[in-house]
């Protein structure tokens, strides 16, 4: 690489909020490309400096953008060969689980279809890192914005060594996420020594290093399936955020902690003038105004009536799951699953977003 | 107990282990069981629809994840 390194030309991926340009109404939006920074690619231009700069912003909806994947693919290698971009970042998206799963779509698109280097930043508990995390670079973030002046220098500072196509270090030593990758690496030792100091440091209680990290992918035996339905008892569990108004459980909709179980007795259907929904992560206006679109309970209780199934247990048990803490939502899953079983249920209905 | 687990991010609900997924077409991630595009009576039956389909797949034997589609 010569001294005098040529700059480079970022494309910076968005959703409407992080870009300052609206609200929840606004995640419908389809995807459009500003020219310059929007934003936090200010900070991303501030920090790039002489380096590079930020020539383009494509900005989409999260809702849109599921589903619509290859509209926003044709938008980004447009703005791509337009803006002759050599580098794409996207986020950071801290815990903000669909604009995470975007961003790392975006960099998996770039990667493979556009041969471009890209790279993102979100939190541990977002989806969109479990999910994507070995195929694309992730630097890891805190849960929320706060932590936005610390992660912007190491997007740009890892950006820039991707897009001078540098050789990269391991993953700890580099702050990205670990990808589960080996590459090959000349040591002193054999194989048949390594494992050896291994154990020994093992059985010592000292600290070692694994050459082969294990799958860390949840596994759940599968539950023998539901027999007969005219005899099955069925229960509604979800993380939506259904309540009835007044939310007297006081669930959160954002990094939730507790659940509740609210009666559907007596009721042919979940009507919006007793129930709601509280959920930072999805629009709820549709299943405000119905709330069966979410828990179908008047499908089901029909069912019911006509013998289809034995019957619906008559309570709801709900939490919200936006952005909730892996080790809370554990806990609320089980004690949900405690519950439901208790109450007799023969099979569970989880409408989930 | 078996569990559906009804979503339109059905590559999230893979990786988290669940094993029964229904993926209703015409809903979207924030209304699994609604298509307000339909009237009334249309979307009632089309939601009948998907909750004998969920029921359906929760009779299903699976080995492992496995995403159904409605």
């Amino acid at each position: 690489m010569s001294e005098a390194r040529q700059s480079i030309n970022v494309l910076h991926f968005l959703n409407p909020f992080f870009a300052g340009i609206g609200g929840e109404e606004s995640n419908d939006r389809g995807p459009q490309v500003e020219v310059g920074s929007r934003g936090p690619g200010r900070l991303l231009d501030q920090h790039l400096a002489s380096q590079g700069k930020v020539v383009a912003t494509l900005i989409c909806g999260d809702n849109y953008f599921m589903g619509h994947e290859s509209e926003v693919a044709a938008a980004l290698a447009a703005a791509v060969k337009a803006h002759g971009v050599d580098l794409v970042i996207a986020g950071p998206a801290f815990s903000a689980g669909r604009y995470g799963l975007a961003c790392g779509w975006i960099c998996e698109f770039a990667n493979q279809q556009l041969s471009l280097p890209a790279v993102t930043a979100m939190s541990m508990e977002n989806p969109g890192t479990e999910f994507r995390r070995r195929k694309i670079y992730i630097l890891p973030t805190g849960e929320s914005v706060k932590s936005m002046p610390e992660v912007m220098p190491r997007l740009v500072q890892f950006g820039v060594k991707l897009a001078h196509r540098q050789a990269l270090g391991p993953a700890e030593a580099e702050g990205y996420l670990p990808r589960g990758l080996r590459y090959n690496e000349r040591v002193g030792k054999t194989a048949a020594a390594r494992a050896v100091d291994m154990v020994l440091a093992k059985v010592r209680g000292e600290p070692y290093q694994t050459e082969i990290r294990l799958e860390d992918q949840e596994r759940v035996t599968p539950p023998a399936p539901l027999g007969p339905l005219d005899q099955a008892v069925i229960a509604i569990v979800t993380e939506m955020g259904f309540l009835p108004h007044g939310n007297p459980d006081r669930i959160a909709s954002s990094r939730n902690k507790v659940w509740g179980r609210y009666s559907i007795a007596d009721m042919n259907a979940v009507s919006a003038e007793q129930f709601m929904y509280i959920h930072g992560g999805y629009n709820t206006q549709d299943v405000d105004q119905d709330p069966n679109r979410g828990v179908p309970v008047d499908a089901l209780r029909d069912m019911e009536r006509e013998g289809r199934i034995k019957e619906l247990i008559d309570e709801v048990f709900s939490t919200c799951g936006n952005g909730g803490a892996l080790t809370e939502m554990k806990r609320i899953g089980e004690e949900m699953a405690r519950e439901v079983k208790r109450r007799g249920a023969t099979a569970v209905i989880i409408p989930a977003t | 107990m078996p569990t559906v687990i009804v979503t339109c991010l059905q590559d999230v609900a893979v990786q988290v282990g669940a094993n029964r997924i229904l993926r209703p077409h015409r809903s979207t991630f924030h209304r699994p069981f609604g298509v307000p595009d339909l009237e009334l009576d249309r979307e009632r039956a089309w939601r009948r629809g998907a909750v004998e389909a969920a029921l359906k797949t929760l009779q299903q034997p699976v080995e492992g994840p496995q995403v159904f589609e409605y």
